[in-house]
């Protein structure tokens, strides 16, 4: 029993370093982790972005980080965070997420496999080169993302119908969330076997993981339904850019 | 009799929980097999996708003034080498799977060590064809390594399965053999950074 617990805790520290953790998922259309924008933009970009998704059912999303998290080439990063997020329906993939990298002058936009079309590389590049860059050349960050989204928007326009509501306003329990609780309950049932553990041969579990414990969701920012993600698809579509 | 018969019983019985456990267990690995063809479908598209950006690419590189012809002919065969390449229908074994990769790996050297050529070709770097080739190139390779990922992923996840307690003792018989997985070359994730992101990224930016 004691060998099987042990095992357990190594396969899990295990876990934890043979995939890298991703930011847990956000909470709202626009995840400010940089604190990059005024909090006025952030509302109105978001209640923006939940009407953009009951009118096409397209979920857009910004999120800014620091930087890219070590170990992490960016284009890597921002697909498995976007489809980690499930931004998108998961029967169109029709999701966009617009990351920004203050720290790094890094930037992209990753473009849902449903979306490839509307919004080709080439067009997700012009948006960052033509429309987002001036502005952030100038310091301008809030000018940049809202200009930056309006043309995410315009190219996304009309490719989907909408159905009048958000996924969060379905309110439906998905299935992450069912794992998330899970999850919650096993890591209980982890400590509970490692106290006993301790309690039982003073044994000290040292902790293999590398969870960070700096990713700071800004919980709700906006007085809409907040964001709740489709299950969509991302094949690493979109563009990067630097500033 | 009496005796004969409940043994009899719980033979059935136990016959029954097999061949239910069987059915499921089979209908289970049937759908993570197509799975696993279906990913690897997406594999080849997005390499198919990369091999026909390439006439466009000569095409354009052949236009610029006294381009290397040595570096554009590599590319050429490398291109034609990949499409000739015969694959089975569904993922591929471990030796069709090393044939395939020794393919596309040459023509990413090939692709790589053009671009790296052109580098001495200002007015090419500033022709806006190429520079749209470019970023679809980059988009390319990008969608290469999440494929080819993904495809690790659904394949693994399909070799564990059929490698459990009991599937294990009739996985083989029923066909289910294992899948071979991309090998992930060290840096093999850094290639688009690398390879595509010659000196500064935007020089016809700046204000």
């Amino acid at each position: 029993m004691r060998a099987a617990i042990a095992l357990f805790l190594i396969l899990l520290g295990g876990v934890a370093l043979a995939a890298p953790a991703l930011p847990p998922k956000p909470a709202d259309y626009v995840e400010d982790n940089a604190g990059l924008l005024p909090p006025e933009t952030r509302e109105s970009l978001a209640a923006r972005l939940a009407q953009f998704e009951r009118d096409t059912s397209s979920q857009v999303l910004v999120a800014t980080f620091p930087r890219v998290p070590e170990n992490f080439v960016m284009e890597d990063f921002t697909q498995r965070t976007a489809e980690a997020w499930g931004v998108g329906q998961r029967e169109h993939d029709n999701g966009v997420v617009f990351f920004i990298f203050p720290e790094d002058r890094r930037m992209r936009i990753e473009v849902g496999y449903g979306l490839e079309g509307a919004i080709p590389d080439a067009t997700a590049k012009s948006i960052l080169e033509d429309v987002v860059t001036p502005a952030f050349r100038a310091d301008d960050f809030a000018g940049g993302v809202t200009r930056g989204v309006e043309a995410i928007l315009q190219a996304a326009q009309g490719e989907y119908e909408g159905t009048g509501r958000t996924v969060a306003e379905d309110g439906t329990l998905d299935l992450s969330d069912i794992l998330f609780w899970l999850f919650v309950l096993l890591f209980i049932a982890v400590l509970i076997a490692s106290a006993v553990q301790q309690w039982r041969r003073g044994w000290q579990y040292s902790g293999g993981g590398t969870l960070p414990d700096s990713w700071g969701g800004d919980g709700w920012s906006s007085g809409g339904g907040g964001f709740s993600g489709g299950g969509g698809s991302f094949g690493g579509g979109g563009a990067s850019g630097d500033w | 009799m009496k005796a004969v018969l409940s043994i009899l019983g719980v033979l059935v019985l136990i016959a029954l929980v097999v061949i239910i456990g069987g059915c499921s267990t089979y209908n289970g690995l049937v759908s993570l097999k197509q799975r696993v063809d279906q990913s690897w479908a997406d594999v080849e598209n997005v390499y198919q996708r990369r091999a026909d950006l390439i006439p466009n690419l000569v095409k354009t590189v052949e236009g610029a003034a006294d381009f290397e012809k040595t570096t554009l002919t590599e590319v050429i065969e490398a291109r034609q080498h990949v499409t000739n390449v015969q694959m089975s229908a569904g993922a591929p074994d471990a030796v069709e799977l090393e044939r395939f990769e020794a393919g596309q790996a040459a023509l990413s050297g090939a692709l790589s060590r053009l671009l790296v050529t052109v580098e001495r070709y200002p007015e090419l770097k500033a022709n806006t064809n190429f520079q749209m080739l470019q970023t679809q190139l980059e988009g390319t390779e990008n969608r290469i390594a999440v494929e080819r990922r993904k495809f690790n992923e659904t394949a693994t996840e399909y070799n564990i399965a059929i490698k459990k307690f009991p599937t294990v003792i009739f996985a083989g018989m029923l066909g289910f053999t294992p899948r071979a997985l991309f090998s992930a070359k060290p840096g093999a994730d850094v290639a688009p950074e690398v390879n595509f992101n010659f000196g500064d990224p935007a020089p016809a930016a700046t204000p």
